[in-house]
Order: structure tokens, then sequence, then C-alpha cells
């Protein structure tokens, strides 16, 4: 009985789990699933400078636009604004220097 | 008939759109509209395959199933097609599609997202080729890029394909499909939507009428490049007309002296017939693009884009090309050389169009020509090269060369030409020609290539040429 399993588990070929949603376009991925109605998009405002030392960011007219309902800087992040998976080095929104070329800035 | 709906064949049924936005894509329409997801946007640019579906299309009494991105397809141009989508291959019982049942058989999928546009890729390989060597499938795939598998699981799938009985449920229904594509593809279409016009002749004749009418419109062929003004751009075209309509157009004609190729004749066929001719021009068409592209886009769009990484350019020019242009009232046959002004700027007046191209054959010359770019398949030239020889016993006897990607338009080498003409083919006639080059192009560094890198290449490119041609054999990799 034991030996039986093992031959068709080991040495088997087994098709991918999803395999036959991939090839038939069914497997459902972020993109595919369908808005909601009053659905919020997020938009990314990015640093023209790389490097460069965030002396003060200005977002009154961004607050201002037509269909903006909020504005997200570091200053919101509550917890740890980082998303290094073990130690921190991965900031998400800079604080004071952005460290890359089009560091997020909002 | 002039209609100002389009309508085309989807599952055994003929669906009209009224009040189409002529700038939609057909990808947004199958995942908005249609709710069907399976075909994936990935560039939005026609580089990754992703939006891969299959237009059938009505040749000959027979249909030719032909993969397109849809993330560059603008809607209006499927007026008349069978549409087939990843999620139509499955039978109504259920069962796969062969190409289904090998992907998952050959393990060709592992994340999943780019193994539609595979699926459909392949499935149009499927259809087309009663044979399929391993260049037919690798050139099948070639614009699918998928980051998991390394391919070879896929090559594979294709393989197996080989010995598959060719009976699917498209073919068990072709007599169908060849009915309702019959009732649908005898009209032209102009539509008027919100201050957006799109029209669809099917004669040179009703293409001048609206041209006339419509003396701004931009003409849509493949729209490999205009549509990314939409899909990259944001922007809006106002005014389209679609030249792949107009039948007329869709020709390739010899009369010993030269080749003449209709405007709205897709490179696919071009590069089949030029074979004969000019084995290397094939070989760059290989590389122009995926079949995706070249089963849209022809040589007229890529003369009248004008880009300077247009990879027909530079070998039509070497072959010293004409364009034929038609306005309202006059015709006129332009060579290609005096053609480009400047970047992306042609001769092409208003009220003018593209009507064909002549290629003049050299029988007695060589014929060769190079692609430079970062990837083999799918990719912009860094450089592109094409010489047009007569050697006799060593000795040059005609001299036509041009370059792409070497500066703002495609551009001859004259003195380079210069150089070579009546020399001998030696080292010291190469030496002097390559630092000839340096006198016809000062080129740019983008994000491609760097000024000093394509001189280098273009030097190079010409060395090999000449030692090739003097050893009678080809070099390198790719040889």
């Amino acid at each position: 009985m034991l030996k039986e399993k093992k031959e068709n588990f080991i040495n088997e070929k087994r098709p991918h789990e999803s395999g036959k949603k991939h090839v038939s376009g069914r497997a459902s991925y972020t993109d595919d699933i369908p808005e909601l109605p009053g659905t919020l998009f997020g938009a990314i405002g990015w640093s023209k400078k790389a490097h460069a030392i965030i002396k003060k960011i200005n977002l009154g007219e961004v607050i201002k636009s037509e269909g903006v309902i909020a504005v997200v800087t570091n200053n919101d992040i509550e917890g740890r604004n980082d998303v290094g998976a073990v130690y921190n080095g991965d900031p998400i929104f800079p604080e004071k220097r952005n460290i890359m070329d089009s560091h997020y800035l909002r | 008939m002039i209609s100002n709906f389009i309508s085309f064949v989807h599952k055994d049924q003929i669906v009209e759109i009224k009040n189409l936005n002529p700038n939609e894509t057909l990808l947004n329409y199958i995942r908005e509209k249609l709710k069907k997801t399976g075909t994936k946007e990935g560039c939005a640019e026609g580089g990754c395959g992703a939006c891969t579906v299959v237009l059938g299309e009505l040749k000959n009494n027979e249909i030719s199933y032909k993969a397109i991105n849809s993330c560059i397809t603008l809607l209006p141009t499927v007026q008349g097609k069978q549409l087939i989508l990843v999620e139509d291959l499955i039978s109504k019982d259920g069962s796969l599609h062969p190409v289904q049942k090998a992907m998952i058989d050959y393990h060709g999928s592992q994340c999943g997202f780019c193994t539609p546009g595979f699926v459909m890729a392949l499935f149009s390989m499927f259809k087309q080729y009663s044979k399929f060597n391993n260049g037919i499938i690798k050139d099948s795939i070639a614009g699918n890029l998928c980051r998991c598998t390394g391919y070879q699981p896929i090559i594979k799938a294709a393989e197996s394909l080989k010995n598959k009985n060719k009976i699917d449920h498209f073919s068990k229904n072709i007599k169908n499909t060849i009915k309702l594509l019959k009732k649908i593809n005898n009209k032209s279409i102009a539509i008027h939507k919100r201050g957006k016009r799109y029209f669809a002749p099917r004669y040179v004749q009703e293409l001048k009428k609206i041209l006339k009418k419509n003396i701004d419109a931009n003409f849509l062929s493949g729209g490999t490049d205009l549509s990314l003004s939409i899909t990259k751009e944001r922007k809006d075209i106002n005014s389209i007309i679609y030249m792949n309509s107009i039948h007329e157009l869709n020709y390739i004609n010899n009369n010993n002296k030269y080749i003449e190729v209709g405007a709205s004749t897709p490179l696919i066929d071009f590069e089949y017939y030029i074979k004969k001719y000019y084995p290397n021009f094939t070989k760059i068409l290989k590389r122009y693009g995926s079949p995706q592209i070249r089963n849209v886009g022809t040589i007229a769009g890529n003369i009248a884009t004008a880009s300077p990484i247009g990879d027909c350019l530079p070998l039509l020019l070497s072959l010293n090309a004409q364009v034929v242009l038609q306005g309202l009232k006059k015709n006129k046959i332009l060579f290609l050389d005096d053609f480009f002004i400047n970047y992306r700027k042609t001769k092409l007046k208003k009220g003018q169009f593209i009507h064909s191209v002549r290629i003049p054959l050299f029988t007695k010359n060589i014929f060769k020509a190079y692609k430079v770019s970062k990837r083999f398949d799918d990719d912009i030239s860094s450089v592109c090269a094409a010489f047009n020889l007569e050697v006799v016993k060593n000795k040059i006897e005609f001299a036509r060369i041009a370059y792409g990607g070497m500066a703002a338009i495609p551009k001859r080498a004259k003195f380079c030409e210069r150089i070579l003409l009546n020399s001998f083919i030696n080292n010291e006639t190469i030496h002097k020609a390559k630092k000839a080059l340096e006198k016809d192009f000062k080129p740019i560094s983008d994000m491609r290539a760097s000024g000093l890198y394509r001189m280098e290449v273009a030097k190079n490119l010409l060395e090999k040429c000449c030692i090739e041609i003097k050893q009678k054999k080809l070099i390198g990799l790719y040889a």
C-alpha cells in the first residue's frame, strides 16, 4: 500500500495546480478583480531630484484639486515607515532625505 | 456600403458595436466591456505579448489566423474579422484545446500571467502552419515575454504539437464562420463620435474623397507606433483614416526591374516574398518585431513614421527604393533618399498618402543587412546597417550604404560609399571607409547606446560586411 503511494507521488509529473486556469484565462489576478462603484485610486508623487534634502513639501494645491480625497505623507504613518523585511532600510515615504531618484514624496 | 458601426464575429455570432469611441483599444473593450479578463495588459506598447488575441481574416475563402497585440489595436479595426480570445479556445463541452493541453502537460505556466498570450501566439502558429520547425516555433513566441519558465517548457509544449491532430472546434465550424464573415466584411466605416472621426475606406477612390474633407487626418496601418500616443502619452487622436481596410493596396507586384509593394501589405507577407531576392531583408524583418507586429505593420507605415530606428528604412535606402505618393489630383514618385527631411519629418504633404513602395532588383549585387540591438528578438535597433555592393574580382564597382540609429533620420553613408567605390577590398580600403563613417555620422547617446558605441558598431559592421564578402562566408554567433 505504502509502496504504491510512494511511486505515484515521486517521479510523477504533476500538472500545475492552477495550470488549467492559466491556459484558459480563468486565473484571476489583482487587475482582473472588477472595480466596485466608488473605488478610490492612488497616485504617487515622485521627487524630481535624487538624494535631495526635503525642506518642505507644499501640498496645498494637490489637496484642493478636484476629486482628491486625501493626501498621505510619512506623517500619516502611525507605525513603522519601512518595508524592510528583516532590518529597516526600505523607507516607504522619505522623511528628511529622499534616498533614490524618484522616491515617493507623498 | 458605408456604415457607422462595426461588425465582427465572436463565438459564432455577429457582434455589432454602435457609438464606439474610435480611440478605444481592443484590449480595453475585451477587459472592460466584454469583461473577459483572460487577456492581460502587460506593457501596453506591443512588446510583451500578454494581450495577444487572434484575429481570423477571410482570405481566398479560407480564414487566416493572425496573432495581434490587442493593447495597440484600435477597436474599430476589428471590423469584418473574427475575434478569438483565450477563453474561446475551450470547446463547448469544456475540453481544452490541444495548445492549452500541451502548455499544461509540459509545464508551460508558472505564475501564469503571460500564459494566455503564449497560448494565443501558439494557437495562431498551430492554425497557420501545417508543419512547424524550431525556427517557426521560436519566431511564433518571439513577441511574448515570460519571466518564470525560461521558455524551454513552452518550446517543448509547442514541439509536442507537431504530431497533434489539427482538427479543433474552429475547423469543425469553419463553414459557418466563413458565412458570417462574408455577411459583414463588405462595408466601409465612417464613425463620428464626440468630435472624433474614424474612417475605414475600402477603395482608393473612397480614400481620396475622405482625405479631401479630412486633410488633417492621421493615417493608421498597423498602429504599432500611432497607438502608443493613446496608450502611453494619453493623447486623443481626433481623426483617423485606417489604411489596412483597402484591399486594393494589399499587393506585391514584380516586373523584373522592381518589386512594388502596396501600402497596406502586411510585413509578414512581404518578408515571405522578398526572401528569394534579398534573403537578408527577410532576416532583418524577422527581428523587426514579433509576428504580432509584423502581422499588422506595413512598409508604408514604417516609411511614413520615418523613425531613425525603423528597420526597413536603411535597407530600402541602400536598395534605392522609391515611394509612390498619391494626392487628390497629382501622383508623385520620390526616391526614398529625398523623402526624409528631419527627425520624423517627411516630404509627405497634406492631402497625400503613400500608395506603394518600389524596390529595385539589383540582380548582380551583394545585399547584406545587419541589426545590433540589446535583445536579439523584438527589440529596437541600436544600429542597423545595409550594404548594397557590386563586387567584381574583389573590386567594388557599386556601393550604396545606409544606416539606421546613426542620425536623426535613416541616412546614407555617402563619404563611405565614395571611398569604397572603385576600390579593392583590402585592409587599407576598410580602414579608410571606416574612418569616412565619422564624416557621415555624428550619432547621439541615449538609453539604447552611446554615440561612441554606435560609431564603433557602425564601423565594425562595415568591416564585417567586407570580410564576409572577401572570405565568402558569414561570421558571427547568429550567422
